[in-house]
């Protein structure tokens, strides 16, 4: 077989998880999370060079680049980050080689142009979460979560495969481009297509499709969802992306589910009252707000690569701050925790400001991105809707930050010297990243 | 251009470091507003000093975000908003909230300059934002310290504030389809051609933006509780300074924008400001305490800038400017007098009041300058600026002129019942036995301000004469065309 330069990340990466997972029996386990970063970022600088390669049914088309790049990087910096955190004592090997594994699907998710290969991708991604979301050391909620994450990921996985074999009864192909018309052009298709999407919009927790995600965001240890939201959510917006960009016609499902989970997200996440509840809702709203730019043809697609891009940086950023909170708690005691990692508190400030989307952070920026998108392709109906929503989002994340919260013991926050140089980093992406963002685009 | 620039980052960096300190820092707050001072005055009298305004900051698609320029108004809005800084500050001294207090009044500072001197449109809302924020944070963090007063405050600004940013985005989009240039400046921007229809629309989305900062008359709810709830020192710059943005956005950004679209919301904003006007008065009447009292005189105020600026009518736009700048003064002369009551123990509700004549003379005579100035005495501030502001509106809708006009006389109403219930009639027994009168640096202050209310009282044309320079340079060129005229 030749030499496919598409395939390069998705080795080296592949590759090392196999290591890691033979390391724990070699008892090289904690050198694991430095390797498994290093790797990732040489999985990003392969996707860089070659970006806009187009393999065989891999294409590092811009978008895929982008969020290639950026999936590669932040898992390095989650790697880098729970190499500290307790929870990564046991079996670090494994744990290393579940979460490359996650990043190969994740990979594989926004470059595919094959339907067999988004379902592979899909798979690779859900499964590590199963043993994820239920780590050992972590509480019996997790267990809980891990439960419904399993049982809600099993269901929109095979929702996905009927999609697919819809789609193959329409146009005999399996290509996400398939050679002739669409893959909506006939009844079956666009059957299938629709399923595929109502699958993915399960898997990013857009409303109706979104029950699942307080429970999760509540129960599972808050280093994963790092992960689940700043890797996997984002990986399957990718595969969105791609959906999106080869099937014209979706853009009026697409902005149904946009407004009703605009709305819904915004509507719970105020009536939450529980930090991690408030942020699984309002992950319902931001997913409403990357479906919106979805919605908007050509320039849309540039919009959602970038949101989902920046959407994911402010998870990376909200889940290490919340990873040095005692799992239990309500709310966030600022007092203790800016006592005691006074940059991490800043950064954990900043990302719910840039949540919200307060400029000039770099939230902002994704949001106007949006509107801007909005308006040019005349959806002004979402482009109100989406600034009525993050108008109201400030109820919600500004009680966050003002609410006072007192913790009982302080010498429950985890200290980390070198977290508050992640923090320091996070605070200066979140704050100056958009300068690079038309970069970015063009 | 570095000038404008430190202007706009010392503060921020003032806060940062401050808000870092274990110590209130009051002389480091205080040095910072005196140089902020000092820089706007050069800026304002020696607007060459700047230096050239190059493009900073440039994004693709975006334009130069840090794109400097200077005009008469935003200049002497700048200076007005120094002048209110150290006030702010020395008001609040010897709060125990001091830090907080200043970290927010530091930080509206520096967004207000910003909105000044901002030419890019979209540098004009993030700094609007920045103000919107730090205000809710000098509600949270002074005063009652309420909670739901802060967040309505936030709420009504970023709702509208946001509808804003929509309307904005599709002048940019329309702008760009039209001429393959998109860009932000409002050079560019005032450049559209808008159809009636959509420009209709797209005003009122500005409208919704700009005018709740003002706060015009539907808009304006959430000022009593905002003003009533924070610390009467924050009030002074909160309702003197951070409400003239919304002013300067609608004359220097909204008008140009959609000339034809402002003369069509024309009557209704001369309406809607009329019974502002009214509306404030009577709930001033009726207010339960001084705090409030002082907050619905402000909102009465500003809808009365809110007509003249509607009435797109020069002799209007002139008087309603200098409203603005005189409302500046006098509010902070208002609310100073209630930040001097609550030092001295006193709530401000009616009942605890009565006969504060007799225990301090001094405080009650400047109360009774500001309260004169306030219902607009000849002489003194805001006498001109509400007369030309009637005068033009009359000639465009003099009915709703009528109406606004009677709001004025409430004022005189309004004003000398709380002064008589405050500082008249018998002695109220529940008043401590030994009430300070004002002290020195208190004393020292309100001359400051009473010498400003009565420089502008007297001396209008100090300030007018600029504004015909600045009017022709920033909207009139653009109005004159399709505006009310002379």
């Amino acid at each position: 077989m030749a030499y496919n330069p598409t395939l390069l990340p998705l080795l080296i990466v592949g590759a090392a998880a196999l290591l890691a997972f033979l390391a724990d029996a070699l008892g090289l386990g904690r050198f694991m999370p430095w390797l498994g970063g290093l790797s990732s970022i040489a999985a990003g600088a392969s996707i860089f060079v070659d970006h806009m390669a187009l393999g065989a049914d891999l294409y590092w088309d811009l978008s895929a680049s982008l969020l290639g790049i950026y999936l590669s990087l932040a898992m390095a910096a989650g790697l880098f980050f729970i190499a500290f955190h307790p929870l990564s004592r046991k079996m670090t090997g494994s744990l290393v080689g579940l979460l490359l594994t996650l990043l190969v699907g994740s990979l594989i998710l926004v470059s595919a142009q094959n339907l067999l290969l988004l379902f592979i991708g899909l798979e690779l991604q859900v499964l590590p979460f199963f043993a994820l979301l239920a780590w050992p050391g972590s509480g019996r909620a997790a267990l809980e979560s891990a439960f419904k994450y399993a049982l809600l990921a099993g269901l929109a996985s095979a929702q996905f495969a009927i999609g697919i074999a819809l789609i193959y009864l329409g146009d005999g192909s399996l290509a996400v481009i398939p050679p002739l018309g669409d893959m909506s052009a006939n009844v079956f298709g666009l059957m299938g297509v629709l399923a595929l999407l109502v699958a993915l919009s399960f898997e990013i927790a857009a409303a109706p499709f979104h029950a699942w995600v307080a429970d999760i965001y509540q129960g599972a240890p808050a280093p994963f969802l790092i992960f689940l939201g700043g890797v996997g959510k984002v990986a399957i917006m990718g595969a969105l992306i791609t959906l999106a960009a080869a099937t014209p016609k979706l853009e009026i499902p697409i902005a149904i589910i946009a407004a009703s989970s605009i709305v819904v997200g915004n509507v719970l996440a105020y009536r939450a009252g529980h930090i991690r509840r408030m942020l699984g809702y309002s992950a319902i709203a931001h997913a409403g707000y990357f479906l919106a730019a979805l919605a908007a043809g050509p320039l849309g697609i540039i919009a959602a690569a970038i949101y989902a891009l920046v959407y994911g940086l402010m998870n990376v950023g909200t889940f290490m701050g919340l990873s040095a909170l005692p799992e239990n708690s309500i709310a966030i005691p600022w007092a203790a925790l800016r006592e005691r990692q006074p940059v991490l508190a800043g950064l954990l400030g900043l990302t719910l400001l840039a949540l919200a989307g307060m400029p000039p952070s770099i939230g902002f920026f994704a949001k106007l991105l949006v509107i801007i998108a909005d308006v040019h392709d005349q959806a002004y109906w979402l482009a109100i809707l989406l600034a009525l929503g993050s108008a109201f989002s400030f109820a919600y994340y500004l009680s966050a930050l003002w609410k006072p919260a007192v913790l009982s013991n302080p010498e429950r926050l985890l200290y980390r010297r070198s977290w508050e140089s992640f923090a320091a980093l996070g605070i200066v992406i979140l704050l100056f990243a958009w300068l690079l963002l038309p970069y970015g685009v063009s | 251009m570095i000038l404008v620039t430190v202007l706009i980052l010392l503060p921020w960096c003032a806060a940062l470091w401050l808000s870092a300190q274990k110590q209130a820092g009051q002389r480091l707050a205080m040095t910072i507003a005196l140089i902020e001072l000092l820089l706007t005055l050069i800026l304002r009298f020696a607007p060459d000093s700047m230096g050239t305004l190059g493009h900073g900051l440039h994004i693709p698609y975006l334009g130069g975000l840090w794109t400097l320029h200077a005009g008469p108004l935003g200049s002497t809005l700048a200076l007005l908003c120094a002048i209110l800084i150290p006030v702010s500050l020395a008001f609040a001294w010897r709060l125990p909230e001091f830090r907080s207090l200043a970290n927010a009044v530091l930080v509206m500072a520096g967004a207000l300059f910003g909105i000044f001197y901002a030419q890019n449109v979209l540098m004009f809302y993030i700094f609007y934002e920045i103000l919107a924020l730090a205000g809710a944070f000098l509600i949270l963090r002074s005063g009652h310290k309420n909670r739901a007063a802060a967040l309505q405050f936030l709420l009504y600004t970023f709702v509208g504030s946001l509808l804003f940013l929509v309307a904005l985005v599709v002048v940019y989009v329309l702008h760009g389809q039209q001429t393959g240039v998109y860009d932000f400046s409002i050079l560019q921007l005032a450049d559209t051609r808008i159809s009636a229809g959509l420009g209709i629309w797209l005003f009122l989305g500005m409208v919704a933006g700009l005018a709740v900062k003002m706060p015009l008359f539907p808009l304006h709810s959430w000022a009593a509780s905002g003003y009533g709830h924070a610390a009467p020192a924050g009030s002074v710059f909160l309702s003197g300074a951070a409400v003239t943005a919304g002013a300067y956005g609608l004359i220097h950004f909204a008008i140009p924008m959609l000339p034809q679209a402002a003369l069509e919301f024309a009557p209704v904003g001369i309406i809607l400001g009329a019974i502002g006007t009214l509306y404030g008065a009577f709930l001033a009447l009726n207010a339960a305490n001084l705090r409030l009292f002082a907050a619905w005189a402000s909102v009465s105020h500003m809808n009365l800038v809110a007509l003249g600026l509607f009435a797109l009518q020069s002799q209007a736009i002139h008087g309603s400017v200098f409203l603005l700048i005189a409302h500046g003064v006098v509010s902070a002369g208002l609310f100073g007098v209630v930040s001097v009551m609550e030092s001295r123990g006193l709530t401000g509700e009616w009942a605890g009041l009565g006969g504060l004549f007799r225990r301090a003379p001094r405080l009650g005579a400047w109360m009774l300058f500001f309260f004169l100035a306030g219902m607009g005495l000849p002489g003194l501030a805001n006498f001109p600026g509400e007369f030309l502001s009637l005068a033009g509106a009359f000639r465009i809708l003099p009915l709703a002129a009528a109406l606004a006009t009677l709001g004025i006389l409430a004022g005189v109403v309004y004003f000398l019942r709380a002064y008589e219930r405050i500082m008249l009639g018998p002695l109220n027994h529940t008043l401590p036995e030994t009430l300070q009168d004002l002290q020195r640096g208190e004393w020292l202050l309100f001359w400051v301000l009473g010498l400003l209310t009565l420089w502008l009282g007297l001396d209008p044309q100090a300030i007018l004469s600029h504004l015909g320079i600045l009017l022709s340079t920033h909207s009139m060129a653009l109005i004159q065309g399709g505006g009310h005229g002379v």
